[in-house]
This record gives C-alpha cells, sequence and structure tokens, in this order.
C-alpha cells in the first residue's frame, strides 16, 4: 500500500474518543441512540429487556412502539406541560399571530416551546419522537426568534415538525414552505415576480432537499450529468435551477396584511407570481409550463426535488449520522435511501425510514461498523439524559426564576434549542463540541443541578442523597469505594462485563478517589477509601468532610464520564 | 500552586499530538521572559454570511461610481458619506476606527478577493469550507489551513502554554485536524465544571478520567488546561491599553479576552474570531451600517489596545469573508450571494497601507456572468502572503496544496524594517 505524503509528515489520524468507555449491554446503547438515555424506574433497560427474548426481538418491540408514540401513555410530561406558566401551547396559528403579532409583539410562544422541549425529551415516554423532532427542527432550522416565526412558533414545533416527524417528507417540505416562519426566516414571504428573491429557494434544495453534495455550481443545466439510477434526471442542481425554483415559488407568502385578513397563514398571491415557463433541473428544457393554476408551479417544484434520489441519500445520511455515527456506514445509508424511495408515496414514509435505520442496530456486525462511542453527546443530550440518569424533579419552564437560573448557564454552552442562526441547523458532529466551552458550560449546567438547593431546605432538582438513602443496599456500608460502585452502576446502567462492579476498573479509582480525598482544611482522620461514612454524615454540607457536597461532585464527575457523555 | 498543563508541539517532524508536561506558575513567568522572538500572532477574523463588500468599500468617482449608482439605486453609498481612502475608493460611513487606522498606516485593503474558477459557490457552507480547508473545490481535506500552517512552521516556540486560542463556542474548520487540541474560550465567567470546595481535584479526577489517548481524551485535556488558565487569569478586570473601550456585545468581548490573553504571554500562534449576520438578503442599510460600526470600533480597539501595550509589531489581523453579494441590489433593499469581497489586514509597521489587487469593474461586461463583482484576487495568495511574509513560513505549498502562489508584496520586507529606523 502507498503511503501518502501527509501521513508521512503529520503522523496517523488519532483514535476518536476516549479510551476509558466500556461497552455496555445492547438495552444501554439502545436507549442512548434512539431516546436521550435511561430514566432509572421510568423508562429502564429491565422494560426493554422485557420485551423479547432476544436482541432482535426486543429491539423490534421498542421500535414499534416508540414509532407509535401517540399509542404511548404520556401522563408525566403532560401534568408538567400543563402547569399554568405555559400559556401558548394550545394556540392555533390563527390566535398565536391574533395574539402575538396582530394585538402584542412578544416571543412567549417561543419562550413556552423552548422549555417545553427539555420537559418533554426528559419526562416524555414517547422518547424517539422527542429525538426526532430535534432532528427536523435542525434540519428545518430556522432562527425562533426572528419576526414571523417567535409569533407562531408554538405552531412551527407543533404542526410542521411534530406533525410530519414520522410522516411523509413530501407532506412535512410543503408544510415547512408554507408557514410563516419558514417564508419569513428565509425571506420567501417577500419574493415576487418583478423583485424576487432567492433565499429561500437556495436553501430548500441545499438544506432542504437535495444537498450540497449535489450542488454543481454555475455550469449550465444542459451540463449536469444524468442521474446514476435514472438517467431522465439530472444528478442535481445548478445555480440556473434555484433561479427557476425562485421564479416558481414567487408569490407564497404570508397573509401578513389587513386588507387581506391579516390571519398569519400562508397566502398564494397570484399578482406576484411570475407566469413564464420554467426549466427545473430537465437540462435546460422547460418542464413547468407557463401560467400553471395557483401555487402548482411550487407544488411541482416540490414534488420533483422530494422524490429525488439525491434527496433520499441526504436526508437518510442525516438521520443515519443523528442516530448512529458521525460518519455512518455506507451499507446502512444504502438501506435507509432504498428504504425512503420506496415509500416516497406513504403516508408514513419517514417512519418506515427509521425503523431501517434503528432495526440495524441488530444486525450482526453492527458493532464492528458503529463501535460503541461513536457520538459524543452535545450539550442538550448531556443535560437532559443527566436529568434522566439522576431521576430529576425539575419542570423547566417560562417566567421562572429557577428555570431561568438554569437556562443562563445552559445557553453558555451554546446549544440553546431553536437559537442557530444559519439556516443549517446545529452541527451534528463531535468535533464540533468537544471544545472547552461546550464541555465546561454543560458540565457547569449539570453541576448546578446537582448542586441547587442542596443546602437549602427546598426541594432538590437532583434528589442524590435521597436516592443514596433509599437504594443503597447497606447504609452501614457507607465507604467511598461502595458508594462509587453504587453510583456508577446507578448512573451507567450497566457493570462492565456484567461483573457486578465497577471497583478495580480506572473509572471507579477516579471517582472514589474523588469521594475519599483528603481535605487540607481537617485535621480529623483522612477519609480512605474502605472505611465505612456514619450514616448520619452524609447528608454533611460543613466541616470537615462535607460529604454531601463530595457525593454530589462525584456524581457530578460520573455524569461527565467517557462512559456517559458518548454514545 | 502547581499547573498541569499540556504542552503543544509545533514544528515539522513534531507530528500531531500533545505532550504532557508540568508546568508551573513559575514557568509560565519564565516563558514570559524568554529570549524567543516569534512570529506575530494570527488573528482571524471571519464575517460569516457574506459580507457586501460594495457597501464596504464603495466606488466614489468615475465610471466605477456611475456604474454602482445604476446598480444600487436605492443602497448606494454617496461620495459624500464614504469615507476616502484613495484612488476612487472609501469605506462605509460607520467605518470611522478603520479609517484611523489607515490614516496611521495601519490598515492595508485588498480589492475583490474570492474563489478560483471551478470553486465559485453561492453556497455559505461550501464557501466557507473551502476557504477554511484552504482546498478550493475540495471537501474532503482533513485538515484546515492554519492547521497545516501550525504543522509545518518553522519557527514557532517549541512549548507554548496556550498555542492556538478560538474565541467563541465554534471552532473554525480552518483548524480541523487539530481542534482537540484548542482551547475554545467563550462566556469565560464562572468558567469552571465545578468551582468552590473541591475544583482542584474535580479538575485532577477529570483528567483521570480521561487519560487515554483518544481524540477526546485530548480535548478534555485542554479544556482541563483551559480551565486553570482562565481560573489564574483576572479576565473580569480587564483593563485595555490606551484607553479604548471595546464595542459592547460578542464581538467586542471576543476581541478583548482574545488581547488580553495575548498579553498574558502565552505563547498563542494563532487566534481566531468569528462575526456572524453578514446575509443581507433583505434591509440591508440599516442592519448593515450597525454591523459594520461593531466590526470597526472593535478592530480598532483590539489595535489599539495591542500597540498601546507594546504588541502592534506582535500581531497581524486579517479579515475575511465567504463570498461578496451580487453587484446589483435586489427588490427588497437586499443582495444576494455574490463572489469578490475584499479584505482586510491590520498590523504594524510591515503591512503597506495600500488597496491591494485589482478592482474589476462594474459595467455588465466587468461582472462576473454579469452578476457579481468579479474575484480578482485569490484569497489563497493573500494568506499565503501572510503566512510567508509575515509568520515566516515557506511551506505554502503545504498550506495551500496545489496553489500556483505568486507573492502579492502587502507586506514590506522585514529586513528593510529591521535595519531601517529605529
Amino acid at each position: 500500500m502507498a503511503v501518502s505524503r501527509r501521513t508521512l509528515l503529520f503522523g496517523a489520524a488519532d483514535k476518536t474518543g476516549a479510551d476509558n468507555a466500556e461497552s455496555p449491554p445492547f438495552a444501554v446503547r439502545v436507549m442512548n441512540r434512539m431516546a436521550f438515555g435511561p430514566r432509572p424506574g421510568v423508562d429502564d433497560i429491565d422494560y426493554f429487556n422485557s420485551l423479547g427474548g432476544d436482541d432482535l426481538s426486543r429491539l423490534t418491540a421498542y421500535v414499534d412502539e416508540q414509532l407509535d408514540p401517540l399509542a404511548i401513555a404520556d401522563g408525566e410530561a403532560d401534568t408538567r406541560l400543563s402547569d399554568p406558566a405555559f400559556t401558548t401551547l394550545n394556540k392555533t396559528l390563527l390566535q398565536l399571530w391574533q395574539d402575538h403579532h396582530v394585538n402584542s409583539n412578544n416571543d412567549q410562544p417561543v419562550d413556552d416551546v423552548e422549555r417545553a422541549v427539555f420537559v418533554r425529551a426528559v419526562y416524555s415516554r414517547r422518547q424517539l419522537l422527542e429525538v426526532l423532532a430535534d432532528f427536523w427542527h435542525n434540519h428545518f432550522n430556522i432562527y425562533a426568534r426572528d419576526f414571523y416565526a417567535r409569533s407562531t412558533w408554538v405552531s412551527w414545533d407543533r404542526d410542521v415538525i411534530r406533525e410530519h416527524a414520522l410522516g411523509n417528507f413530501r407532506q412535512m417540505l410543503e408544510a415547512t414552505a408554507k408557514h410563516p416562519a419558514m417564508l419569513y426566516y428565509l425571506d420567501n414571504y417577500t419574493s415576487e415576480a418583478g423583485g424576487p428573491n432567492e433565499n429561500y429557494a437556495r436553501e430548500l434544495l441545499e438544506l432542504h432537499t437535495l444537498g450540497a453534495e449535489a450542488y454543481f455550481g454555475t455550469i449550465l443545466p444542459g451540463d449536469v450529468p444524468p442521474h446514476p439510477n435514472d438517467p431522465s434526471i439530472p444528478a442535481g442542481y445548478v445555480d440556473n435551477d434555484v433561479y427557476e425554483v425562485m421564479k416558481c415559488l414567487t408569490g407564497w407568502r404570508v397573509n401578513d396584511s389587513s386588507s387581506f385578513g391579516d390571519t398569519g397563514e400562508f397566502m398564494y398571491y397570484p399578482p406576484w407570481h411570475e407566469n413564464t415557463a420554467k426549466a427545473v433541473m430537465s437540462f435546460g428544457f422547460q418542464n413547468i409550463p407557463a401560467d400553471q393554476p395557483p401555487e402548482k408551479d411550487g407544488l411541482d417544484v416540490l414534488d420533483m426535488i422530494a422524490a429525488h434520489p439525491a434527496t433520499a441519500r441526504y436526508v437518510s445520511t442525516k438521520l443515519c449520522r443523528r442516530l448512529l455515527a458521525d460518519d455512518p456506514p455506507s451499507s446502512i445509508v444504502d438501506a435507509a435511501t432504498a428504504t425512503f424511495l420506496a415509500n416516497t408515496g406513504a403516508s408514513d414514509q419517514l417512519k418506515q425510514v427509521v425503523r431501517t435505520i434503528l432495526l440495524s442496530m441488530a444486525d450482526p456486525g453492527f458493532d464492528a461498523l458503529v463501535p460503541w462511542g461513536s457520538k459524543l453527546k452535545r450539550p442538550f443530550e448531556q443535560v437532559v439524559s443527566a436529568m434522566r440518569a439522576v431521576n430529576a424533579d425539575f419542570t423547566i419552564k417560562p417566567d421562572d426564576s429557577e428555570s431561568n437560573s438554569f437556562w443562563w448557564r445552559f445557553d453558555d454552552a451554546g446549544q440553546l434549542p431553536f437559537n442557530h442562526r444559519p439556516p443549517d441547523g446545529y452541527p451534528d458532529k463531535r468535533d464540533v463540541w468537544q471544545g472547552s466551552t461546550s464541555l465546561v458550560h454543560t458540565w457547569r449546567t449539570i453541576d448546578w443541578l446537582l448542586d441547587e438547593n442542596a443546602t437549602t431546605g427546598d426541594p432538590v432538582l437532583m434528589p442524590v442523597l435521597e436516592i443514596t438513602q433509599n437504594e443503597f443496599p447497606d447504609p452501614s456500608n457507607y465507604t467511598p469505594d461502595s458508594l462509587a460502585d453504587f453510583w456508577l452502576t446507578r448512573v451507567l446502567r450497566f457493570t462492565p462485563g456484567g461483573s457486578g462492579t465497577w471497583l478495580g476498573t480506572d473509572t471507579h479509582d477516579a471517582v472514589a478517589r474523588f469521594l475519599a480525598q483528603s481535605y487540607s482544611g481537617a485535621s480529623n482522620p483522612y477519609p480512605r477509601n474502605k472505611v465505612p461514612i456514619p450514616p448520619a454524615d452524609l447528608a454533611s454540607e460543613s466541616s470537615p468532610y462535607y460529604w454531601h457536597r463530595r457525593l454530589r461532585g462525584m456524581v457530578g464527575l460520573i455524569l461527565s464520564s467517557p462512559n456517559f457523555i458518548q454514545r | 500552586m502547581k499547573l498541569s498543563r499540556r504542552v503543544f508541539l509545533s514544528g515539522l517532524g513534531a507530528g500531531i499530538g500533545a505532550a504532557k508536561l508540568n508546568l508551573t506558575l513559575a514557568d509560565m513567568a519564565a516563558y514570559k521572559g524568554s529570549s524567543l522572538e516569534p512570529p506575530p500572532i494570527l488573528v482571524n477574523v471571519f464575517l460569516r454570511g457574506g459580507m457586501d463588500g460594495l457597501s464596504f468599500m464603495p466606488p466614489r468617482e468615475g465610471d466605477n461610481y456611475t456604474h454602482y449608482e445604476t446598480l444600487r439605486p436605492d443602497l448606494r453609498i454617496t461620495p459624500d458619506d464614504s469615507l476616502n481612502v484613495g484612488g476612487g475608493f472609501g469605506l462605509h460611513p460607520e467605518c470611522d476606527g478603520l479609517r484611523r487606522l489607515w490614516g496611521t498606516g495601519n490598515l492595508g485593503l485588498v480589492h475583490a478577493v474570492g474563489h478560483p474558477e471551478g470553486a465559485r459557490s453561492r453556497s455559505h457552507f461550501d464557501s466557507m469550507q473551502y476557504i477554511e480547508l484552504g482546498t478550493p473545490g475540495d471537501l474532503n481535506t482533513d485538515t484546515g489551513w492554519l492547521t497545516r500552517h501550525l504543522q509545518t512552521a518553522p519557527n514557532l516556540p517549541g512549548v507554548s502554554v496556550l498555542e492556538t486560542l478560538v474565541s467563541g463556542g465554534t471552532p473554525p474548520t480552518s483548524l480541523l485536524g487539530r481542534l482537540n487540541n484548542v482551547a475554545t474560550i467563550g462566556s469565560t465567567s464562572s468558567f469552571h465544571p465545578n468551582s468552590g470546595t473541591f475544583e482542584d481535584t474535580h479538575l485532577l479526577a477529570l483528567e483521570q478520567l480521561y487519560s487515554g489517548a483518544g481524540t477526546l481524551d485530548q480535548a478534555v485535556g485542554a479544556t482541563v488546561d483551559a480551565v486553570q488558565l482562565i481560573s489564574s487569569l483576572d479576565l473580569s478586570n480587564y483593563t485595555p491599553g490606551g484607553g479604548v473601550v471595546y464595542p459592547n456585545g460578542s464581538f467586542g468581548d471576543d476581541l478583548a479576552t482574545v488581547a488580553q490573553l495575548i498579553r498574558e504571554d502565552l505563547g498563542v500562534a494563532i487566534a481566531t474570531v468569528d462575526f456572524g449576520g453578514w446575509d443581507d438578503h433583505t434591509s440591508l442599510a440599516g442592519n448593515f451600517s450597525n454591523r459594520v460600526r461593531t466590526l470597526s470600533d472593535g478592530l480598532e480597539a483590539f489595535y489599539k489596545d495591542l500597540r498601546a501595550t507594546g504588541y502592534g509589531e506582535k500581531v497581524i489581523v486579517v479579515v475575511q469573508t465567504e463570498f461578496g453579494r451580487r453587484a446589483r441590489e435586489n427588490a427588497d433593499n437586499g443582495v444576494d450571494h455574490g463572489s469578490g469581497a475584499p479584505m482586510a489586514i491590520i498590523g504594524g509597521a510591515r503591512v503597506k497601507r495600500r488597496r491591494h489587487g485589482t478592482f474589476p469593474g462594474l459595467s455588465g461586461s466587468d461582472l462576473l456572468d454579469g452578476q457579481d463583482v468579479f474575484p480578482t484576487t485569490d484569497y489563497r495568495r493573500v494568506l499565503s502572503d501572510v503566512v510567508s511574509d509575515m509568520l515566516g513560513n515557506p511551506n505554502v505549498d503545504i498550506v495551500f496544496p496545489g496553489f500556483d502562489y505568486t507573492p502579492m508584496g502587502i507586506f514590506w520586507p522585514d529586513q528593510i524594517f529591521e535595519s531601517g529606523f529605529d
């Protein structure tokens, strides 16, 4: 094999990930990929393991259950979201527009949804739907505090993203194209024949459907190669297609004028439409006739691009990247793409694609193709899965000082929901998220969750002490070693190789050492790894040992360990 | 206090990777006093979204202005308003700060910089990647151009406390292949995963948990270093030099943090700063004015801060964007994605105060495809001048593989400066 100059100069690439990451059992891996991790006692691996006799049957049952979210009772999330602090979640698009755009002008719908997504991610049992809603929000990314988006955000989240997340891609695409949030964000709301705006048309092709890999730049339409699987269509698009699509979509605007009723709904406005014939992805030949009926030009475009093989591949690749690995194996992408294309007319097309991807986890050879730890959890996933792992009791909601304290900290980690301004969505590769800013502020947010109210007598958010007292088998044996072992197992939901203990691992050594550390302020005997802590001292928040503080710090370390923050 | 520091080994043959040494505060002090004379620190400011060059540096006279008036009936900036930089061009009226830097000879401008033929894209994301990877038309390159510079520069100090500094949260593609060794420094207040009683031992435990050789191990190691570094500095009580005031907002904050860390003499070789929001498809006039004022005021404050504290010859600021915008305004008082856009270079006496490169003209036949400011200078040429002349790295062929580099002469030769006035 020839060795490239680059390799000689710079050496082999580093190993991805972290070395201290034991591979957990199948159930734990599955629940970290298609859910925000296990939630002990509620959404737990015992339940997954009860679903069948082998991995494939358990996985199939779990995936199919999660793919039918409305059949899953979701009382806890519903109860938390019925908190009176959430005031806009049940409003229709018309009500939202009237209340938050026409009669006043405010961000309340964004405040509600951005906090509701935390509540749902932590407490909803429809975990896969939450994972996918996050995916589609980023695929069709909008900066939520943009003008028409902020008043209608509840509708965008509910009527567009969640409504179609397991539905048909073509239908979803049309819903995005016609929502006031998208029409405004990418400027199509103002695009008219006499002064077209190409912003939406370009991102529609590059980010929403065909993908940048199918962009052939500024060459002539007739010079685009035919698609290898279907020579009747071009392999991708060129700049001229952007302009032609832009023309097709002129007059797609928002009913935002009192002369039309000012409803905030989508409106096709014939005087603004460019009625000439157009050539969209057709090697330059006109395939959109002049003077078509209302909306028809644009709908033809959506039909064309939603069914294009490049779209199938691009969307499938991104879904695989979200669910499985930064660089997903081509065999799984191929299978997902085939499912996408075989179901272009199906009302459950996206459900079928997701099913194909997730069931691959039980394939023989999957673990070699997608090693455990292929993904780094992003700040949102780290915080949510930490709240699940420690059974947090915290309804993050608007106009609440404790929620705001959380929010300011999490903001610094760089992944506030719906706060990414460019249209490409938050990045989904580990390189971007392993910078010190993201890591430190994510961990600091979790540290705050662990500490909040621990010394005030108010209800704590993360019941570390209570869990220890209720679940630790033998209070006379509160040694640092055994507490570290207990919490590693409690958080990570497994022991290495099913041995029943973490004792003897580097991970255990690091966190037990933290718990048993000497403290310079103490003239008392040093703590010892194997010497029990008096049960009454475990709640101590004071000198010399601060046992409660040590315990919370140790749980924080476990929640920032390689075993927890990768998936 | 013993600081456990990740120390970066630089230079050809050192390879990727970090060696872990234990540096004490005394070592840091010794480093500050070392006789090494490293190359200037490159501060790479990237204006994300595609900055409109014809609003940043509009023509003021002649045919260029006549065409400009026609192309920009509503958005044009008149000669009465723009700030003259000679040659028939001016700066945007909100660029007083940059105009002052021009006046003191600390600013160079380059006309109509862009992508070479075959790699021109109207996609923000492709265009940024091409520039940051330094390989036009190829998105599969696995290292960024800054990474390759750091890997091949022969004159970087062998040891530095903080080689690369990324302000804000997200490391740029230009550092791809080195990201896990990069400290990203944003939101520096309360920059600790568990401050209080057990803050030092918490960091020690993190280092133990991430003691392997994987990329995440390295990233967490760099993170622990960054936490210790930030903790050891008094960032909240920063007094900029020269009495300057940084503009409000994240761009000003980021520049102030970079200046502060540069002044700590930690061996910073590269700093990157992002400034987003330049995608003016609609209502350009007011939005652009506010943004360019922040840009201009921020850059002036940054340079004057450093100059007043003795770093005026030790930094070189390079300002660029992924593409310019269409020559003709659209119907929404905005401009859509285009091609050529100016670059700005800020630094000390070696920066030639000139409008470098060629303005291509604005007649219908001058424009690229009849629409865009024609890119007359490949961005790699400007950056190669920076790499070879200012940073002293002759390996331009590795930093920009396959690029047929002809020097532009943006900088005065080092010798003249050294043997000249003193």
